[in-house]
């Protein structure tokens, strides 16, 4: 596969992680320029379930007024976006999308359980036996864009939206929003993608790769930075600061693949096939950096960009972040490269991968 | 410039009958305005605010692990049988669907509830322990079932599709706004061939209780879009996909997506902008892409209720205030009979966008009196045949302000 959609700009990030909030300190913890960090612990009540360690983000959101209809994680999402879309001095409004990715809906079963408590087991008489107390806004609570909603209306994205759906999620919603700002449907887009395993019914299943984690990361994408400085920055005081208009952190792109095939017991595949890797990497080969958990098959090695070719893995600094991960690597990455100046024409590919059969990929470069 | 797109076949399965119908069995029904609502026996709904929906009786959709794979199963089988999809498998083939999570049977959710609660609050141990002897209840919770992205990639699994593959998870746009996504990335290049569409199967006791005590439902247990008695939507279920390819099919019919438009209200967690301005922006943007300024037919978002009927027709008042043609567009909506598929709303949708393209137009099942509130040139009672149109708009919105169009022209 050729590399059709070409790159956008990234100009502005906020992300939440087990390992706090600062990009610049999470690429170091990356690329091994500071002490591995501290190994997560099991606290309790995740001691019950069958997985060696859990890494949660430590602290509660920020208050908000939308904690009647969002949960932690729609709480951390909401004030990353915000942050990245703050930061970018890129404006609101009809040219600004707003494209997200969420792992799913979890059961959320502290509100199922009075409604299923005196339940029978042949679920007759459901209503009158419990389902009645289902709070009115279960299901707002329970919407898969309901983060996104919000958002929308809080930061005035009018242009284009999308939530997407699935453990490659935030990758899905990456390469949406690109091949949205490089065909200018939209002048810029806020990309923010959240996530958490730490959720009873995903630990029970956990296949012991990685740590559950969990990570809200929001970035914002322009077709071309010079351009959007004149043209997106809404306040004209703010336009007349430099500071306040987008520049590039690196460029983007983004693919995904998916192949749940069944395995000979019947259960699906858990990860993809290293041919569905090779596709979605194909035209890829050349980076200086792959970022990459080891059980993931690689992508076929191609001749060398520099003569400096690492690989790094950020499930191993930050747990499995599910749908989040593409956009925490893409965070990272062009941190990364933006800070080392000395290599200039630096890319890493960075791959992630989750049940079922999901793939993302993102190639993160210092130049276009 | 970028490459064009064109809807090579289409697929359904609806509850056109108890047991599910393709598109091509569910035609004759829909033109002659029948609706597939009715009341729900398949579990108890007594007390329930809605006691009726559009479902699906089939012992193998009822029995497999995943109803949104089932369904979305039946329906690329009708595509199956018109292309030889094999031969499209590859690096260059993608998936695009519009799907929601997936849900355990309410008696897998009981057991783990039961087995997580003995003291009727949640207990982590408790859940751990007993969930073995639960297992089929834990096996139902498990990714491959209830993440969003399990059927499409089940789905690009079974075509061998390498290229990009999309879960819209975007409410009741979803489906249409997978359309979108596929049109986009066929127009990168991407992929030069797509599957899109979109999947519900919300017809359960929870979506029931949920959608209920929310107050969007129909408490009279019908769905009549655009009537002034509307009062909320139908629940329904299926699956609507079809075959996008960037090379023009053979034969005389072709039909291409000429433009795409998705917007944001940004208004309001569950109403819609009361004067449609996201849906209008979203049609515009369609229109513009396209090149047009007209179209002959609309398929509506339409669900029945107040607030979302009022908006899109203000909406498409505006845009489409100056016919070219008297009596155009066509206006209906595809819920009377099918009820709101949600996830899949926008692609069944969109199949019935393609068939008025056929000659076809389908009616608005339900609707018989047109409210004040929803002006326009409705179709009511029987479909119409043998009309000779050119271009046809299809909209879906989402709770939460989010809007997408289509538009499919005849070459």
């Amino acid at each position: 596969m050729t590399a059709p959609v070409a790159p956008v700009a990234i100009v502005g990030a906020a992300l939440r992680t087990a390992r706090g909030d600062d990009p610049d300190a999470l690429a170091r913890m990356l690329v091994g320029e500071l002490p591995p960090p501290a190994p997560f612990a099991l606290p309790a009540p995740w001691s019950a379930y069958p997985v060696r360690a859990v890494a949660e983000i430590p602290g509660a959101p920020a208050r908000s007024p939308h904690e009647r209809i969002l949960r932690r994680m729609g709480l951390h999402a909401h004030q990353v976006a915000t942050e990245a879309l703050r930061r970018s001095g890129v404006a609101c409004g009809d040219r600004l999308g707003l494209y997200t990715g969420i792992g799913g809906l979890r059961a959320q079963w502290q509100d199922l359980i009075p409604a299923l408590r005196d339940q029978s087991a042949d679920f007759s008489a459901s209503w009158s036996r419990g389902l009645r107390l289902l709070h009115p806004y279960w299901m707002l609570q329970h919407l898969s864009n309901n983060t996104h909603a919000l958002l929308s209306k809080d930061v005035s994205a009018r242009g284009e939206g999308f939530t997407f759906g699935g453990a490659n999620a935030g990758a899905q919603a990456l390469q949406a929003a690109a091949a949205a700002v490089v065909t200018g449907a939209i002048d810029a887009a806020l990309v923010v993608a959240y996530d958490s395993l730490l959720e009873p019914e995903l630990l029970l299943h956990w296949r012991g790769q990685g740590i559950p984690s969990e990570a809200a990361a929001a970035l914002v994408l322009v077709a071309d930075p010079a351009a959007a400085a004149t043209a997106a920055v809404a306040d004209p005081a703010a336009a007349a600061s430099p500071a306040a208009r987008p520049a590039a952190q690196a460029w983007l792109q983004a693919r995904t693949a998916a192949d749940a095939a069944e395995t000979s017991d019947g259960d699906a595949q858990a990860l993809p096939t290293a041919e569905t890797v090779a596709a979605a990497c194909a035209g890829w080969e050349r980076w200086s950096h792959l970022d990459t958990a080891p059980w993931i098959a690689a992508p076929p090695p191609g001749p060398a960009r520099t003569p400096h070719r690492a690989t790094h893995d950020v499930t191993a600094i930050l747990g499995d972040c599910g749908a989040a991960t593409s956009i925490v690597q893409a965070i990272l990455w062009a941190t990364q490269l933006s800070r080392a100046a000395s290599t200039p024409d630096a890319s890493a590919l960075c791959l992630s991968a989750g049940l079922p059969g999901l793939l993302g990929a993102v190639r993160v470069s210092s130049s276009r | 410039m970028s490459r064009r797109v064109f809807v090579r076949a289409v697929g359904a399965w609806t509850p056109m009958r108890p047991q599910g119908a393709s598109w091509r069995e569910s035609l004759p029904l829909l033109l002659a305005g029948e609706t597939a609502v009715r009341e729900v026996t398949h579990f108890d709904t007594a007390g329930f605010p809605s006691r009726v929906a559009a479902w699906i009786g089939d012992d193998a959709v009822a029995a497999a692990c995943d109803r949104r794979a089932a369904l979305t199963t039946r329906a690329l089988e009708e595509i199956e049988a018109e292309v030889e999809l094999a031969a499209l498998a590859g690096p260059k083939l993608g998936v695009f669907l519009g799907a929601e999570s997936g849900r355990a049977s309410p008696a897998a959710i009981l057991r783990l509830a039961h087995a997580a609660a003995p003291a009727g609050t949640f207990d982590h141990a408790a859940f751990v322990a007993h969930a073995a002897a639960a297992a089929g209840a834990a096996a139902a919770v498990a990714a491959r079932s209830v993440s969003p992205a399990a059927v499409a990639s089940a789905l690009a699994a079974r075509l061998g599709a390498l290229g990009p593959v999309h879960t819209v998870s975007l409410a009741c746009a979803s489906g249409a706004s997978a359309i979108v996504s596929a049109v986009r990335q066929l127009r990168a290049g991407a992929c030069d061939a797509a599957i899109a569409g979109g999947v519900g199967a919300d017809v359960d006791p929870f979506m029931l209780v949920g959608f209920g005590k929310l107050g969007a439902l129909s408490g009279s247990g019908l769905s009549r879009p655009f009537d002034r008695a509307r009062d909320g939507f139908v629940v329904g279920e299926g699956a609507a996909l079809v075959l996008l390819t960037t090379e023009p099919p053979d034969g005389d019919e072709v039909f291409e997506i000429s433009g795409v438009g998705a917007s944001l209200d940004g208004f309001h967690l569950t109403a819609p902008h009361p004067q449609g301005d996201g849906a209008e922006r979203a049609m515009r943007a369609a229109l513009r892409e396209s090149g047009r300024s007209q179209v002959d037919y609309v398929q509506a978002h339409g669900t029945s209720t107040a607030l979302n009927d009022a908006a899109e027709c203000a909406a498409l008042a505006r845009v489409f205030e100056q016919p070219v043609q008297p009596g155009r567009p066509l206006v209906s909506s595809i819920k009377g009979a099918v009820g709101h598929w949600i996830a899949g709303a926008g692609a069944i949708g969109f199949l019935c966008a393609v068939e008025a393209l056929r000659g076809n137009v389908l009616p608005t099942a339900g609707l018989t009196h047109p409210d004040d509130t929803c002006p326009g040139q409705h179709v009511m009672g029987a479909g119409r045949t043998g009309l000779a149109l050119q271009s046809a708009l299809c909209n879906a919105f989402a709770f939460g302000g989010a809007n997408a169009s289509l538009l499919v022209e005849r070459r």
